[in-house]
């Protein structure tokens, strides 16, 4: 069966289908939560929610969109909705702990946690996202604001202001002023 | 001074530092996409697919318990002041418009404040 042969049927109730369509897309959906949350218990924790949300509002996604982009839209909401319950300061802490254990799994594969992803760690989800979803996966302005319920120009704005906040994390601008001065 | 693109150096230079610094973060974020992510077999998400259903299923009986059992006791108020107290039935009639017509009233005025 294809996607739309899946979708057709879970929206009639088969639990089969669902099943497949969420084996399939799941970690689609862990790791473009992980990216955002930066807290991979987090991460699995909306991915669990954002399936059984999707069991439910399955009669409202409409197929002009693809299936995964659904997902991440409404996983992204809940994340939104998840980090608007808690408190600021306990979820700075938590988060900081939370993208320490991450650096961890990454440190334990031999790899390096760039200084790019601690500058991203630092960011609000209100720029990460965007700026995820726009330059990692790829999807339009428009696309973005769809998915967060803003204008795309606002979405934009949180683009460009994402990417400037990293550069400052990174230093990029005083090594380029300094790389123009000595030419 | 621009060049024969009509881009100044220091715009030059800006575009290229935004590309790489898009670059040094998709290759962050690869490094997170490289780390296994535990996937449960067909199986599991059958169970959680069911147990799904069950809470939505149980939760719509319960709505629409409330939902009748509150129709259920509007209506015998309804009746019951008809037949019985008739007075207080077109007192409460009367009240019902005059409060719809008023809420309209107020709704259309914010509408055209707004503008």
């Amino acid at each position: 069966m294809d996607e739309k042969e899946l979708i057709s049927s879970a929206k009639k109730g088969d639990h089969r289908s669902f099943a497949v369509l969420f084996r399939d897309h799941y970690p689609l959906l862990v790791k473009y939560l992980m990216k955002v949350t930066l807290n991979p218990d987090t991460a699995e924790e909306l991915a669990q929610a954002t399936m059984a949300k999707c069991v439910e509002k399955i009669h409202l996604f409409n197929g002009n969109s693809k299936f995964s982009s659904w997902l991440i839209s409404v996983a992204t909401n809940l994340y939104i909705d998840h980090h608007r319950k808690k408190k600021r300061e306990r979820e700075w802490n938590e988060g900081e702990a939370a993208s320490r254990k991450l650096q961890w799994h990454v440190e334990s594969r031999n790899e390096e946690w760039t200084d790019a992803l601690a500058a991203l760690s630092k960011l609000t989800e209100e720029m990460r996202i965007p700026l995820i979803l726009k330059h990692y996966y790829g999807y339009s302005y428009d696309e973005i604001g769809e998915i967060l319920n803003i204008a795309t120009g606002t979405a934009k704005s949180r683009v460009h202001h994402g990417l400037l906040a990293v550069r400052k994390e990174l230093k990029v601008d005083e090594k380029s002023k300094r790389g123009l001065a000595s030419t | 001074m621009k060049n024969q693109k009509g881009v100044s150096p220091a715009h030059e230079q800006l575009d290229k530092d935004f590309l790489e610094t898009i670059s040094a973060i998709n290759n962050g974020l690869e490094k997170l996409d490289s780390i296994d992510a535990y996937t449960p077999d067909v199986k599991w998400f059958e169970q959680m697919v069911l147990n799904q259903q069950e809470i939505q299923k149980k939760k719509y009986r319960r709505e629409f318990g409330w939902f009748f059992l509150s129709a259920l006791l509007i209506l015998s108020a309804v009746l019951f002041t008809l037949l019985e107290l008739p007075q207080i039935f077109f007192i409460l009639q009367a009240a019902a418009v005059a409060v719809t017509v008023f809420f309209s009233y107020k709704g259309v005025q914010k509408q055209v404040d707004g503008r």
